[in-house]
């Protein structure tokens, strides 16, 4: 069999090049989404480590917040959370970061709950009673064992272009959040 | 006449298009390493920071806190020896670590927290970059 190559190379002129200028796009944009998507975990991973140490450091709330006088421990109050919002602001050189604590307090006939918050953007996963209703009965038995709990949600605005946000639907992808869950010790 | 003319344009195609195709693919591989890297790290770091607030350590102890943990969990693409910790400051307070007035040994303070800055420097396959530097803080609220 004899085939005329003649044509064919003849068509074949700058074809590598056509098909790289369908691929190059592509290519450039997977390797930007991939970067972008890096660029959230990375973010993601210091808020969520940033949440633990706050919830940790207002969980042993005996030894920074102690009333001089009485010597009793200080409910937790705005300076507090407004001291804590400073703290990760610091942390993250990110003025736009936003704090929202929640202190439940089931030990007490009826059980108490408060928040305080600290920056602009909004940062709330649930309400506290809703949080509070969401947690396990306490036994009348065990009601003096349970401690103070505490729920730390920080939130991180996200500004600029998000390739993300434009290729995966989540049109309201406008901040990062994380929270901690943590008992007074 | 045209197929003499033709002759090596896909060779000279492919020369001018493979340093770009290959920028590509080297970058993300370098991407990925980066990302293992990362990853890798921030699990040592937080392994280290859990075992270091448990124990008496002084000041300095937290570099060889981290090289103990890297030799005993075989961490992915990570060498011990280029672990730098490059700051640390210690606070008695969640004030004063607000105000970022603390002090460099933790030495007679009641309750400290530490805040450890950590560098990790490592050199890529691609000439284009060289060296990926990586630094990351970590707080450190000490129980002991």
């Amino acid at each position: 069999m004899k085939f005329n190559q003649k044509p064919q190379i003849k068509y074949q002129k700058g074809i590598v090049a056509i098909e790289f200028i369908f691929v190059l796009p592509i290519v450039i944009l997977v390797i930007l989404l991939s970067f972008d998507l890096s660029r959230y975990f990375q973010q993601q991973g210091q808020l969520d480590r940033l949440s633990y140490s706050l919830a940790t450091m207002i969980s042993h709330r005996q030894q920074y917040y102690l009333d001089s006088i009485t010597k009793k421990v200080k409910p937790l109050d705005q300076q507090q959370v407004g001291e804590l919002a400073q703290i990760a602001r610091n942390q993250l050189n990110d003025d736009g970061i936003a704090i929202n604590v929640h202190s439940l307090v089931r030990n007490v006939e009826p059980g108490s709950q408060s928040r305080f918050s600290d920056g602009s953007a909004q940062c709330q996963w649930k309400s506290s009673s809703t949080i509070n209703q969401n947690l396990p009965v306490i036994t009348p038995e065990n009601l003096f064992k349970e401690p103070t709990i505490f729920v730390v949600e920080l939130c991180q605005p996200l500004i600029g272009f998000s390739l993300f946000s434009q290729f995966s639907g989540a049109g309201d992808f406008t901040k990062l959040y994380a929270r901690s869950l943590t008992v007074h010790r | 006449m045209s197929i003499q003319k033709q002759r090596g344009s896909i060779v000279i195609e492919t020369a001018i298009i493979l340093p770009l195709f290959l920028f590509l693919v080297f970058s993300g591989i370098e991407l990925a390493r980066g990302l293992i890297v990362r990853a890798s790290l921030n699990h040592v770091l937080a392994e280290a920071a859990r075992e270091i607030k448990l124990s008496p350590i002084k000041s300095g102890g937290y570099q060889a806190k981290i090289k103990a943990v890297m030799n005993r969990n075989d961490a992915s693409l990570l060498d011990a020896n280029l672990v730098k910790v490059v700051k640390e400051e210690f606070f008695d307070s969640p004030t004063e670590l607000a105000m970022k007035s603390g002090y460099a040994d933790r030495t007679g303070l009641v309750a400290p927290m530490a805040l450890y800055r950590v560098e990790y420097d490592f050199s890529t396959l691609s000439p284009w970059l060289k060296t990926l530097n990586f630094d990351t803080e970590i707080l450190v609220k000490y129980e002991v």
